[in-house]
């Protein structure tokens, strides 16, 4: 009598990799061995067991393949050389078939198992592949290639600059919210895709510095926190480029903007956690972490390198913050850095409350400029920004209302970027562009965006 | 048909000058393995990868290579492949979904050295969760050296098909803010009169909101003032102080890289305080947080750090149960998998063996697949202390036994020497079972002597069917044990025809060495044996001198003193025995 195996819990990444490495080794190697031999045969009788063993963990379970990598259960399985051969053959096998995936049901029986590989060795002898995928098979379905309902559209990569660019900080913005779903289902986030995606940002930084501040600025129109996230971090790349910093400081950089609120990204609601905190109940215990972000990390299985990242996650949230007295002590450079986007985009944009015109939150950050704010990121960061950031709307000196199009590139015309003015009227085709002084105009002031006012139980930090 | 032919002509030249370099370049890659070489041949082999590479890509512009699983290819030829993991370079780039690698003209000696250093680190499996190699190599900044890969992304859609709607409508919804041409298009009339109003609309109270959300320090006129463009530091001013920034920055992104030592010994202290609070009901998941940590750190290889906080908090510590809870990560796989190939890095070895005194002596079967991993023998002799200090089970031991693996069987057998003899018996038993000759001089070479004077019957039968170095092993030992049973075995031997004189003179010694009535009634017979051969006769003669026996007085004066017969030889040793024996009674009697 076979005793139901005990559900294995796939924890930190490695143990996820492994368990995806394993499978695939094992089903590999069952389907080479099922070949030869009929399933009961003792030679395959085992490994067909230890592949039942590693299948039927009360929950379904799907094999991918897709662009020539394995998924398991919707978990990339990053390969070793000891699962590479097995693996290759894998994919042999699942191009002969013509399939794409391989669907387990959750209580799928031993002999359904057998039963399969007794299938496939007569389609292998017979080579019937069609019979094969149309036969019915008890707990076990095979999707043919191409049977997936993913829309490929979204793979399309070439395209106009402007596209690539409005691209990549749209595959940004979901790596973020994925990363944190991912991490939630107890999966491996999938970093270095996202970590790659940084590095493209960088490559638009220097190339499309415009275009990559203009869809900042309209993304700070929406209450969403993702683009909170994806703008700090594009204006901590675009600093550390104006600085002069070399990729790996900029990818450094970048991480810890992207991490810098971590806890926001895991809780909807952050307020009580941080009034435990405020207490200073456990202060002296947890010296400088957030308690709770942490202990929400770890229930969710949260990977090390980043309970690391959330130090200096909170090391940043300090800078953000600027409480105290004076400058604040941070232990990291990068936080003190990344602190001023951060700050600006808190105050321009409506998460939880009433967002401040850009240049009314540039003169807040500017007022502090020097004991809260260190002058040199702070200088970057206008030389970034300038005092209206390209897509900020502007009233001009005639009343009408202009969006800033172009950053101009010398900073003593600080207030005269490139301006478009909008026509009120239905219809009207996209304004002209010109610098206000040209037409013997200046910029009044930045206009607010007249978005929802946050509540204080949205976020707080 | 010429210019086909010229073609096929370089492409040959060529092949082989790029099939030198792939294998330069698995020299190189192999090299930074551990225990593989020292520093300055790895420094001559590098600079000998860069003089051929950067003198190749000088000539033709660059090199191309296409990475598959198992091979590197040029030009559709195969220029490197093995099949074999120590020689494998090309699955590491394949596994990272590299397609291709191009090295450039221009490329410099720290360029190859930091691809090489990558690379290397993700064969040896220490690439962090967060890096492949094609994000740090985008990150080291190499000018000279292209990746070709799939894209990075495509994982995330693939894992999930939602995403690539999500995707697909992030896009769409921010593609309507530009024209086609990529100009912004036009903002709608009500968007543009939302702002108009708005900006009527006070918006103080979010300064209340603000404060509460610490930014304490802004008030009223922060979020009113006009701020003028003169009022901004746009240049940077000092450049010594944006320098000094940037210094800053640099090094503590590299820290940051490569390790931070103070802020992970933070988490585990941190972490470590909050288990331990009786409240925690928690303490479990914390515990597990606090591996994760760990995990950080071994990964990195501040293996020392963990070794010292470890021993501070022990040393702290009343609680055992939670100690020991709290170091049982370190039985875990893929810890091991981590900690223990590493011991064969002798600067690492300390901190490893500390470390893995934290496995539960129970535990200690979790150990015994790493034998076989550790290439070096120091690396080796350290785990085999570990393991015999947990006293391991003989039926473990027994289960690792290999008929295949001889390497492994010497070394458990060393490992079941170190124990109570009686109790690993049964491992020796398993070996000598095996019908392998080879294996069985391993098994008395690591036997206890006890064992070995106890089973000689059983040892010796074996010696027709066994090789010629257990047998003179055996002998060796048992001569030295001077055990007079063997004496028949002994004489056998030096009156067996087929040794050759020499050996059968060193079964003659044997005999002396053993010592006894026996052997000395053996020696005196041997002596008077006129068939033997002379030589053997000579040794006996002068062994019995050495041995004062008394009782061969009579033989050896009786063969000195013959005139007419007898070799000279054989005379003279007489004569030697027996001054020996008178120098030896006189020395008694003075």
């Amino acid at each position: 009598m076979k005793t139901r195996p005990v559900e294995v819990q796939i924890k930190s990444f490695e143990e996820g990799n492994f368990f995806g490495r394993m499978l695939i080794k094992r089903l590999a190697k069952v389907l080479q061995l099922a070949i030869l031999y009929q399933s009961e045969n003792e030679t395959v009788k085992r490994p067909i067991e230890e592949l039942w063993h590693s299948i039927a963990h009360g929950k379904d379970l799907r094999i991918k393949l897709a662009d020539g990598r394995f998924f398991v259960d919707g978990e990339f399985v990053r390969l070793n050389y000891n699962a590479l051969t097995l693996a290759e053959s894998l994919k042999e096998t699942f191009d002969k078939l013509g399939i794409s995936e391989i669907h387990f049901d959750a209580n799928m029986k031993m002999s359904s198992l057998k039963d399969f590989f007794s299938r496939y060795q007569r389609y292998m002898t017979n080579q019937k592949a069609e019979s094969f995928l149309q036969e019915s098979m008890e707990s076990i379905r095979l999707i043919p290639k191409g049977g997936s309902s993913r829309n490929d559209a979204s793979l399309k990569t070439e395209g106009a600059p402007h596209e690539e660019v409005l691209q990549c900080f749209a595959r940004f913005t979901v790596s973020i919210d994925h990363m944190v779903q991912q991490t939630l289902a107890n999966k491996e986030p999938a970093f270095f895709s996202l970590r790659r995606e940084i590095q493209h940002l960088w490559g638009y930084g220097l190339e499309h510095k415009t275009l990559l501040l203009g869809i900042t600025q309209r993304t700070s129109l929406k209450r969403n926190l993702n683009y909170y996230i994806a703008n700090v971090v594009v204006l901590t790349l675009l600093m550390a480029q104006e600085l002069g910093c070399s990729k790996r400081t900029a990818l450094y950089l970048a991480m810890q903007a992207l991490t810098h609120d971590l806890g926001r990204m895991f809780l909807d609601d952050f307020g009580d956690e941080q009034q435990v905190f405020e207490k200073g109940a456990l202060r002296e215990a947890i010296e400088k972490i957030p308690f709770s972000a942490l202990q929400v990390l770890i229930a969710h299985d949260f990977h090390p390198e980043n309970i690391h990242r959330m130090v200096c996650a909170f090391e940043s949230q300090r800078g953000a913050a600027f409480k105290g007295e004076g400058t604040p002590q941070s232990a990291l450079w990068a936080s003190e850095l990344v602190a001023i986007p951060a700050t600006f985009c808190r105050l321009t944009m409506p998460l939880h409350c009433q967002p401040l015109p850009s240049a009314n939150a540039i003169g807040a950050i500017v007022k502090y400029g020097g004991t809260y704010f260190d002058t040199i990121f702070l200088t970057a960061f206008l030389r970034v920004m300038g005092l209206y950031p390209v897509g900020c709307p502007v009233l001009l000196s005639d009343g009408k209302v202009a969006w800033v199009e172009r950053q101009t590139d010398e900073p003593s015309a600080i207030e005269d970027p490139e301006v478009r003015v909008e026509p009120l009227a239905h219809g009207a085709q996209t304004g002209e562009v010109f610098r206000p002084t040209s037409r013997g105009l200046h910029i009044v002031r930045a206009l607010p965006y007249r978005g929802a006012t946050a509540t204080r139980d949205f976020m707080l930090a | 048909m010429a210019e086909t032919h010229q073609e096929q002509k370089r492409l040959v030249q060529g092949l082989d000058m790029v099939r030198d370099l792939a294998v330069q370049l698995r020299k190189v890659l192999v090299s930074y393995a551990p225990g593989k070489s020292d520093s300055t041949i790895r420094q001559q082999l590098e600079k000998d990868l860069f003089s051929k590479l950067s003198g190749y890509c000088d000539v033709h512009g660059l090199l191309a290579l296409d990475c598959f699983p198992f091979e590197l290819r040029w030009e559709n030829e195969t220029v490197y492949q093995s099949d074999n993991q120590e020689d494998a370079i090309a699955h590491a780039l394949y596994c990272d979904g590299i397609n291709r690698v191009t090295f450039r003209k221009g490329l410099t000696e720290n360029e190859v050295i930091s691809f090489c250093e990558i690379w290397a680190k993700s064969l040896a499996g220490q690439m962090s969760h967060t890096q492949n190699i094609v994000t740090e190599t985008w990150e080291a900044d190499m000018a000279h050296i292209e990746l070709d890969s799939k894209r990075h992304f495509d994982l995330i859609l693939h894992a999930d098909e939602q995403v690539a709607a999500t995707v697909t409508q992030a896009y769409q919804s921010f593609s309507q803010w530009l024209t086609p041409k990529g100009l912004w298009r036009k903002t709608k009339r009500q968007d543009v009169l939302a702002h108009v109003v708005t900006e009527k609309e006070a918006h103080l109270g979010a300064l209340g909101i603000h404060q509460l959300d610490g930014l304490a320090p802004l008030v009223e006129e922060d979020l009113t003032t006009l701020v003028r463009g003169v009022d901004l530091p746009m240049t940077f001013i000092a450049q010594d102080l944006l320098d000094e920034r940037l210094a800053a920055l640099e090094e503590e992104a590299e820290k940051n890289y490569l390790y931070q030592g103070e802020t992970v010994e933070k988490i585990i202290r941190i972490f470590w305080q909050i288990s331990q609070k009786p409240q925690a009901k928690n303490a479990p998941m914390l515990l597990e947080g606090l591996w994760r940590a760990f995990d950080q750190l071994i990964g990195m290889g501040a293996l020392l750090d963990i070794t010292q906080v470890l021993s501070a908090i022990q040393s702290e510590e009343k609680d055992e149960a939670l100690f020991s809870g709290f170091v049982q990560y370190f039985e875990r796989p893929q810890v091991l998998d981590q900690l223990i190939p590493s011991l064969d890095q002798t600067e690492q070895q300390k901190n490893i063996v500390d470390l893995l005194s934290h496995v539960r002596s129970s535990e200690h079967a979790r150990l015994f697949p790493y034998l076989k991993r550790l290439k070096t023998d120091s690396g080796l002799k350290s785990l085999i202390d570990i393991i015999a200090a947990m006293g391991p089970d003989a039926d473990t031991i027994v289960s690792y036994l290999s008929p295949d693996a001889p390497r492994l069987v010497e070394i458990l057998l060393v490992l079941a020497q170190r124990k109570n003899a009686p109790l690993y018996r049964k491992v020796r038993d398993t070996v000598l079972n095996y019908e392998q000759p080879a294996m069985w001089l391993l098994v008395l070479k690591n036997m206890p002597r006890s064992e070995l004077l106890e089973r000689k019957r059983e040892l010796l039968e074996r010696i027709p069917r066994a090789e010629k170095d257990y047998e003179r092993f055996l002998f060796n030992v048992l001569v030295n044990e001077k055990d007079p049973n063997i004496v028949p075995y002994v004489e056998k031997k030096i009156n067996s025809a087929s040794l050759t004189l020499e050996e059968r003179k060193r079964w003659v010694h044997a005999l002396a060495a053993i010592g006894g009535e026996k052997s000395l009634v053996r020696l005196r017979r041997i002596l008077g044996m006129p068939k033997l051969a002379v030589d053997l006769r000579i040794t006996a003669a002068l062994s019995l001198g050495k041995l004062n026996d008394e009782e061969s007085r009579s033989l050896l004066q009786e063969i000195s003193k013959k005139k007419l017969f007898g070799n000279k030889a054989l005379k003279e040793a007489c004569l030697n025995a027996l001054r020996r024996m008178d120098g030896s009674s006189s020395g008694k009697e003075a």
